[in-house]
């Protein structure tokens, strides 16, 4: 037996070594640089760092806008792609050139992608001609408050595609049965999906879905593209805070900003995983 | 026609040559690259005799030659003006304008013939040697196996290949076969290598063509090594590199190259030769001497003072390395022991004169550079923690400086009292740049401005307007561009009130926002869009009229229109954008009253003049911080004495003379009296009226060049500069929100197309372009 456990921990071995080297010390070595004052001789200043982020008040607004995007993108894909592989489970062999075309945005580079966007939401672009069209005025996207809709469509749009890859694996695992006792009962597409299928994949919805929340914390590339380093108030992201203080050499604000970030993601996350709803049923 | 324009090219490198003239002395040295520092003496020409290196060497427009042994000190003149640059346009010129010097030995590669030293007339093939007697040049014949005892000249000079004269990348006689390597260009402007192969025995010539070949030389068995790379194709895009050059040999018979080695990527070669002592291949690469070994790989045999470019040839000389170029001639040690743990790598910035004053300081500490682009202050700080520089040059107004001297990361130049002492002479504008607290930790070394308004004197005159009609503040300006569109434009329309390369009103915008950012914080106020200075100026630019006015061509739209372009560029303008304030000092002979003045925004508002700073610092984590102090403390006497030194330094009392003056006399003397016995007995052939042109702007120019020319910064320009400019100079910064360019980057400029296409409206404009600000500032907090 303890031979066994032996072999097991130097399999583990380099895999934990990584995950050592690259994620914990790495993590803990940066609240190192989050208590000093990022010159060159190194000044301790204790939480001095962590006051003056909280009080900024870009940083506020990063943090808002973060989560307000987030919370705009991550139930919308969640609930989008839960429906989507439901359909393409319906659809059974011909599901997987769906799932494949909703595949492509995800594959395709972001450059490539937002060259289209912004030829779309140009002031000249098709969706104001659209709206000409409609009988409305034109509409200036790229500016303004108005930004919001085409970087949450954008989101959407690119990252739609691996949930449903992962719903549908996760779909592919309930079994036939269950379906026919309850069409055999008289439930509908709409009951089975959310009686039947639902509760059955409940670990995979919530990992979906905070892989989906996770990423969208992650908007800044397709903001920044568009707004450049200082876009109007509605999408600045907590990125860019990070990113403009990265760029004037603000390396302490970076990390004292990417910690209250984590510890905030933490708490959430912590929080989330209490709840026994979200278990799988060996683990309630 | 065409001897028209060859009489104003021949006038115009005789100026261009007088700018440079220097006295005509030739410094061969172990310690110093090159005692010249203007280009004026260049080698065109080298070839080792015995235990003699004859140069031909260029100064000004003329054309002398120069002996040098081991011991000497310098190099000596055997005899000047053998001949004028000015037959560049082909012999008869030469033989018209040199009536008295004998054409018939007119030298253009040097080579070593039987001991003897050795030169071709391109023009008529004669083959001679050159001997001294008694300090003149005695000149024999060399016959070839030809009826003439001539060489066919159709092969050197003609239309089909006009030949530089001295301009070779190797010459070589040996067993009655004289090679020579002379390089050319492609129609695609390309470099090609032209080796010439002429036979003694029967005269003939044969030319074989190597594209895509700048540097050559000929090994110890006559083969020949070159380094070749398909330059039309280099660049990898990807990557963002060149490729690697290819190291081949030349086969002459059949044109072809062989290839040996790829070199290492990063090996830029400048130049190469065959070294007996070592039995190897020497290629410069930067200031590096290296050579290749077996195993591919570069180990250095010695190191040079400054970087040597193309032009260059190197010559061995025992275990010693003559390179000759067009900056000078200097002798390098070459040795497979070659080591030292001294060295400094400086970024970002080069200056030659300190390089060889450091060289003179400290003769066995190498200087590098290193080629390393920082394009962020993040890797930036990477390089520097790494060790990869010691000296760093910035310039304040595109890099990241304030951060990284704010930060710490500049080493405290407290230990060199010149320096200290140096910044302390220095304008407080310019000091406090390099201030941390209260301790010099960076040198200020260059500046330049970039944002006067010129008035052209002579178009004002033609349309009638003076200098008290002129604009002096932006408001007037746009104002004024709508006078001149209704009233000047159908009179004048090949004048333009104001030449921009794009959108008028865009180019504006760009320009004002650049200045109003700069002006607030020269005058200490919070920059806001919404100001009501902005919003008047911003209103005024809207509102020019430009209906009659040519604009530029939308290259956008349009795609690039090559015609149009080029009417639009002979198009005439009254004003001009951009000129330098800072450095306007003496240099022009034209006569003509152009003057350049500080724009203020409008008339209650104080005007400035905005400058680039550049500043060169040590890293704090050089290992080699000693030399790199030293080497700041050259760079500072090398400032001294010089135009830079009146710029930087506010203590300066003395006009500074110009030292090429009496040259610059002499050369223009020469030109009025060549042009006037011209005139006086005119060839068949020849324009008058482009001479009498020539000869009025050559009499005015005379007139004007004791005002103009004798002083590099006069009294009244120094005067004009401490009193006037000085106090009105401030060193702009760089911002996220605009850069001091107005490229695409910067953040305003896709809402200041947004504005000039009509997208949105000026309160749209200004709230967005206020957001932005806002955002910058509440950042910073």
């Amino acid at each position: 037996m303890f031979h066994k456990k032996k072999i097991v921990y130097l399999l583990l071995l380099p895999g934990l070594a990584g995950i050592l080297a690259f994620y914990i010390v790495p993590f803990f070595g940066g609240i190192y640089y989050s208590l000093m004052d990022g010159t060159f001789e190194s000044n301790f200043v204790g939480l001095a760092n962590y006051e003056r982020v909280l009080n900024n008040k870009m940083f506020q607004l990063g943090l808002r806008n973060t989560w307000e995007l987030s919370l705009m993108c991550a139930p919308v894909i969640w609930l989008l792609a839960f429906l989507l592989s439901a359909m393409l489970k319906s659809l059974k062999d011909h599901s997987v050139m769906f799932r494949n075309v909703l595949l492509l945005p995800y594959l395709m580079p972001s450059s490539a992608m937002l060259l289209i966007w912004l030829l779309m939401f140009d002031y000249g672009g098709v969706i104001n001609r659209l709206v000409v069209q409609l009988g409305f005025e034109r509409q200036l996207w790229l500016e303004g408050d108005a930004l919001r809709f085409p970087i949450v469509l954008l989101y959407i749009w690119k990252n739609l595609g691996f949930s449903v890859v992962l719903f549908s694996s996760a779909l592919a695992a309930v079994h036939p049965s269950l379906y026919e006792y309850a069409s055999l009962e008289g439930a509908g597409w709409w009951t089975q999906a959310f009686r039947i299928t639902l509760p059955q994949i409940l670990p995979t919805a919530f990992l979906v879905f905070v892989l989906a929340w996770v990423n969208a914390f992650k908007i800044f590339k397709e903001v920044y593209f568009i707004g450049g380093a200082y876009p109007t108030e509605a999408v600045y992201t907590l990125q860019h805070y990070m990113n403009n203080k990265f760029a004037k050499l603000e390396y302490q604000d970076v990390t004292t900003a990417a910690y209250l970030f984590a510890v905030g993601v933490m708490v959430l996350f912590a929080m989330m995983y209490a709840s026994k709803a979200v278990r799988s049923p060996d683990e309630r | 026609m065409k001897k028209c324009i060859a009489a104003l090219l021949m006038l115009l490198v005789l100026m261009t040559g007088s700018a440079y003239a220097k006295t005509t002395e030739l410094f061969v040295s172990e310690e110093l690259e090159s005692t010249k520092m203007y280009g004026s003496l260049q080698i065109q020409s080298t070839a080792k005799v015995g235990d003699t290196v004859w140069f031909m060497v260029q100064n000004g427009n003329n054309y002398g030659l120069y002996k040098w042994q081991e011991g000497m000190e310098d190099a000596v003149c055997v005899q000047d003006g053998l001949y004028l640059s000015t037959m560049y346009g082909g012999k008869e010129y030469f033989e018209k304008f040199y009536p008295d010097v004998d054409a018939t030995y007119l030298p253009s590669w040097l080579f070593a013939y039987e001991d003897e030293l050795a030169s071709l007339n391109l023009y008529t093939g004669q083959l001679f040697t050159i001997r001294e007697e008694n300090g003149t040049l005695v000149y024999t014949d060399v016959p070839v196996g030809t009826e003439s005892g001539k060489i066919d000249p159709s092969h050197f000079y003609g239309e089909e290949a006009d030949l530089y004269l001295g301009d070779t990348r190797f010459v070589s006689a040996k067993d009655g076969v004289l090679r020579a390597g002379v390089p050319g260009w492609s129609d695609d402007g390309w470099q090609i290598l032209y080796v010439y192969t002429i036979s003694f025995s029967d005269g003939s010539v044969s030319r074989a063509e190597f594209p895509n070949i700048s540097v050559v030389t000929e090994g110890k068995d006559r083969e020949i090594y070159a380094m070749y790379r398909d330059e039309a194709n280099a660049w990898d895009p990807v990557n963002e590199k060149l490729a690697p050059y290819t190291l081949v040999t030349l086969d002459l018979a059949n044109g072809k190259m062989e290839e040996i080695e790829t070199m290492p990527d990063d090996a830029y070669v400048s130049n190469m030769v065959y070294q007996p002592s070592l039995d190897a291949i020497v290629y410069s690469i930067g200031t590096k001497l290296m050579t290749l070994g077996e195993d591919g790989k570069f180990s250095q045999v010695g190191f040079l003072v400054n970087d040597v470019y193309d032009q260059a040839s190197m010559i061995p000389m025992d275990d010693r390395i003559l390179i000759t170029s067009w900056q000078g001639a200097f002798l390098r040690d070459v040795s497979r022991d070659f080591n030292t743990d001294r060295q400094v790598t400086t970024s970002g910035f080069y200056n030659s004169d300190a390089q060889r004053f450091f060289a003179r300081e400290e003769p066995d500490v190498p200087v590098y550079r290193s080629e390393t682009w920082y394009d962020t202050s993040e890797k930036l700080l990477e390089g520097m923690k790494n060790g990869d520089m010691d000296i760093i040059g910035m310039q304040i107004s595109y890099s990241q400086f304030n951060a990284v001297r704010d930060k710490g990361y500049c080493e405290p130049l407290s230990a060199s009292q010149t320096i200290v002492d140096f910044v302390k002479r220095e304008y407080p504008v310019f000091a406090s740049e390099g201030m941390y607290r209260d301790q010099v930790v960076a040198l200020p070394y260059s500046v330049y401005s970039y944002d006067g308004l010129t008035y052209h004197g002579e178009i004002m005159e033609e349309v009638g307007l003076t200098e008290d009609d002129m604009p002096t503040n932006f408001l007037d300006l746009c104002r004024f561009i709508t006078m001149w569109n209704d009233d000047y434009a159908e009179d004048y329309p090949d004048v333009l009130p104001l030449q921009v390369y794009g959108d008028l009103k865009q180019e504006l915008t760009y320009d004002l926002i650049r200045r109003y950012v700069n002006y607030c914080r020269a005058e200490g106020e919070m920059i806001s869009f919404s100001a009501p200075m902005f919003r008047e100026i911003m209103e005024a630019i809207e509102s020019i009229h430009t209906d009659n006015l040519q604009s530029a061509p939308n290259s956008e739209e349009d795609g690039y229109d090559e015609e149009a372009w080029d009417a639009y560029y002979m198009l005439r303008s009254l004003m001009e954008f951009n000129n330098t304030i800072v450095g306007r000092f003496e240099g022009s002979v034209s006569g003509v009253s152009d003057n350049t003045i500080p724009l203020a925004l409008t008339a209650d508002s104080p005007a400035y003049t905005y400058v680039y700073l550049s500043v060169v610092f040590i890293n704090p984590y050089s290992t080699h911080k000693q030399d790199a102090l030293k080497y700041l403390e050259c760079l500072v006497e090398s400032i001294k004495g010089t135009r830079t030194e009146y710029l930087l330094c506010a203590d300066m009392t003395e006009p500074l003379l110009n030292p090429d003056y009496d040259l610059i006399v002499e050369n223009y003397k020469q030109a009025l009296e060549l042009t006037e016995q011209r005139l006086a007995n005119p060839a068949e052939d020849d324009d008058v009226e482009s001479l009498k042109e020539s000869l009025d702007y050559l009499t005015n120019a005379m007139q004007n060049l004791e005002s103009e020319m004798r002083y590099t910064v006069s009294e009244a320009h120094l005067k004009w500069y401490q009193e006037e400019i000085a106090p009105i100079m401030r060193v702009a910064q760089r911002t996220f929100l605009t850069s001091t360019e107005n490229d695409a980057n910067t953040e305003l400029s896709t809402l200041v197309g947004r504005l000039s296409a009509g997208q949105m409206t000026l309160d749209q404009f200004i709230r967005e372009a206020d957001g932005k600000l806002r955002m910058m500032q509440l950042e910073d907090e």
